[in-house]
């Protein structure tokens, strides 16, 4: 059994997940919450000590700062919060960061909503056109007009 | 241990261990390869799985300090702006290289007579040309015949798609009136010899599972190893012997898969090892005759180390580039500032090569080679959705010159798992380097501005792409002097005549053009070299 986070960082790290990458509701993009972004990072935090310990220490000091005013099932976590803690534990911070876009891109599903395609790239791979002889021919007629450009020697 | 003497023994199976063998196959020597990575199966390349981009961080980074598996060495880049990339195994980096393919130019064998820098090759453009085009065909290169940046060629097979993007740039280009041309690739755009054309994954970087990209994975050795040379993975050389009566390099002590210490003899030795792996060797090769490494009489062994230092800027356009589809650097490349030009302030030039954007996490952690998350919160949400599908980048890849004080050393305590000492970089960019970055930026910006961008995006802090050292040149550079090049126009050591260097160390300039193509164009003039000279060969 490795590094588990407890519940109420858990909790605190589902905000942040919303804050550091909002969703679109009009492009039904997701936001960093979503399903599959918190078990990588737990997965990812279960077996690394250093990581966990960077992002435990991170969550424990948001956890502390905004449960002066709430109990920590009510706490609510603020960009302005976090944008504090940013220049307060920029390495902490960074991998945090890093973890989270690793997690929420690595998903097919993050891949459809940016327009490409959700599957493995091979073998399907994508259809891009050849530009056809005529085209190349146009396209490359000002450049072959100069001439030779290349230096002799 | 096994000291049976072979005839030719190479040391690295990457793009000039492979060329160099494919080359003296039909002497019947028997050769051996000596390989400290294994076999990369293309059926193993991460683009297969739904989650492949995470490679890029992990097993399959270009960073062997990231990777750190056991037949990676580490290297010390604590003094150096550039990382060193690099891929060990069967193909070496033609494993997860992009595959663009420029050749080197004329004036690049003679920029010390043209511009009174560096020194000129003891070879010429036209002395390689036909390796370049033997080459061209055993790689299945793509490209378009008739380029006016170059003596005339043709390419093997018909050019890849340069894609809207492509085209795009293309006419920014041709609205300014300056050269552009599709990229010759390394990457195939019609099936052949049961490689499949290239499916546009835009993961040349992941190995390519395809077989598309002309890795020596796919294009030499499967031929090498059917036609009889012995590979032998999992072989990591820790030095080469040298023979204190006769001077010459007797054979070489290398780690099994075991990590066991074997010895190989062999009448030819041919390194193979690229432009940090290669110095590394020869200075950890010290003996009575060789006290400060091998083939090291000169001093110039691990000297002049040269990259190909990076910038890229990038446009926004008003419609989607669709910059994912398809091979990741290659699509046109301009050479309009390859040459000096006497009116600006750098001697030199560099290529102006087109990028296409890349997947959705590399793009959020900072873009290929750069490494920086882009912002979180609404900024986020703002990039990825207005900017990253509208993206086109130009890169400004620079001719570095060879300068002694930038070099490869033995790290005093870092080794690899083998215990063998790891390579030091100590490199730092030349005044001439940061003025041409500058220049090139200004013109990359002018020509996105030209195709239609309204936005332009570039790094702001002055630094270079720190990923960025994939090209490692010039650390045993050739040339007809003993006392200043390590080894000779043909590639033999000046010092151990049975010894030769066939990678990119042997470099004399850089170019500005990616060197695999004259790597392997090199390795095949040297084999052809040492074909015509057998019967002297060691006089």
């Amino acid at each position: 059994m490795g590094h588990q986070l407890s519940s109420e960082l858990v909790n605190v790290l589902e905000q942040t997940l919303e804050l550091l990458i909002p969703g679109n509701v009009t492009a039904a993009i997701e936001s960093g919450n979503s399903p599959g972004v918190m078990a990588f990072l737990q997965q990812s935090l279960q077996d690394d000590d250093v990581l966990y310990e960077r992002i435990r220490t991170l969550l424990t000091e948001v956890s502390e700062s905004t449960t002066t005013a709430a109990s920590a099932s009510q706490a609510v976590i603020t960009a302005e919060r976090l944008h504090l803690l940013e220049s307060d534990h920029p390495q902490e911070f960074a991998s945090l960061l890093r973890l989270t876009y690793m997690a929420y891109y690595s998903r097919a599903v993050a891949r459809r909503q940016l327009g490409l395609g959700p599957w493995p790239v091979h073998p399907q791979g994508y259809t891009v056109p050849e530009e056809s002889a005529g085209l190349l021919q146009t396209l490359t007629a000002p450049v072959r007009a100069r001439g030779p450009f290349y230096r002799p020697c | 241990m096994s000291t049976e003497p072979v005839d030719v023994l190479i040391i690295g199976a990457g793009a000039s261990g492979a060329a160099i063998a494919w080359s003296l196959l039909e002497t019947r020597m028997q050769i051996v390869c000596l390989e400290q990575g294994g076999h990369a199966h293309d059926k193993d390349f991460p683009s297969r799985r739904e989650d492949y981009e995470l490679a890029r961080y992990a097993e399959f980074s270009c960073d062997p300090n990231v990777r750190g598996l056991p037949e990676d060495y580490p290297i010390n880049v604590d003094d150096s702006c550039i990382a060193p990339v690099n891929f060990n195994g069967v193909g070496g980096s033609t494993i997860n290289f992009l595959g663009h393919w420029p050749r080197m130019k004329p004036s690049d064998f003679k920029a010390f007579t043209l511009d009174g820098v560096a020194s000129d090759w003891p070879i010429d453009y036209a002395t390689l040309d036909p390796f370049y085009a033997m080459n061209d065909r055993n790689t299945g290169v793509s490209g378009l015949a008739g380029n006016p940046a170059y003596p005339p060629y043709a390419p093997p097979h018909p050019p890849i798609p340069i894609g809207k993007l492509g085209q795009t740039l293309a006419q920014g280009f041709n609205e300014l009136g300056w050269h552009w041309w599709p990229s010759d690739v390394a990457i195939l755009s019609e099936d052949v010899d049961g490689r499949q054309k290239c499916v546009n994954a835009g993961t040349c970087d992941l190995g390519c599972a395809a077989g598309a990209k002309g890795g020596s994975n796919f294009t030499y050795w499967p031929v090498l190893e059917q036609a009889g040379v012995e590979l032998r993975t999992r072989s990591r050389v820790r030095e080469i012997l040298v023979n204190e009566h006769s001077g010459l390099a007797s054979g070489v002590l290398y780690h099994d898969a075991d990590g066991q210490l074997q010895r190989q003899d062999a009448e030819l030795v041919i390194v193979a090892c690229n432009g940090i792996g290669t110095p590394r060797l020869l200075l950890n090769s010290t003996s009575r005759l060789f006290p400060d490494g091998l083939a090291n009489r000169s001093g110039m062994v691990g000297r002049n180390l040269m990259f190909h230092p990076l910038k890229g800027v990038s446009g926004v356009f008003d419609e989607p580039m669709e910059g994912h589809k398809g091979p990741m650097a290659c699509s046109i490349l301009s050479q309009q500032f390859y040459e000096t030009d006497p009116s600006r302030d750098f001697v030199r030039g560099y290529g102006l090569h087109s990028g296409r954007s890349t997947t959705p996490m590399t793009f959020a952690l900072g873009g290929y080679g750069i490494d920086r998350p882009i912002p979180w919160g609404q900024a986020h949400r703002q990039v990825m959705d207005d900017i990253y599908p509208y993206l086109a980048s130009l890169t400004i890849v620079t001719e570095d010159l060879p300068e002694e004080h930038n070099c490869v050393t033995l790290d005093s305590e870092l080794t690899d798992s083998d215990g063998i000492p790891a390579p030091k970089i100590h490199y730092r960019l030349s005044d001439n380097t940061r003025r041409m970055l500058a220049h090139g930026e200004a013109r990359a910006t002018e020509v996105l501005l030209a195709a239609g961008a309204r936005e332009v995006l570039a790094k702001p802090d002055g630094e270079v792409w720190w990923r960025a050292g994939w090209h490692q040149l010039g650390t045993c550079r050739m040339g007809d002097d003993p006392e200043s090049s390590v080894v000779n126009g043909w590639g033999r050591s000046h010092d151990v005549r049975n010894l030769f260097i066939v990678d990119g160390s042997i470099f004399v300039t850089a170019g500005a053009v990616n060197p695999t193509s004259t790597i392997q164009a090199l390795a095949l003039y040297i084999g052809d070299s040492i074909k015509r000279k057998l019967a002297t060969l060691f006089d």
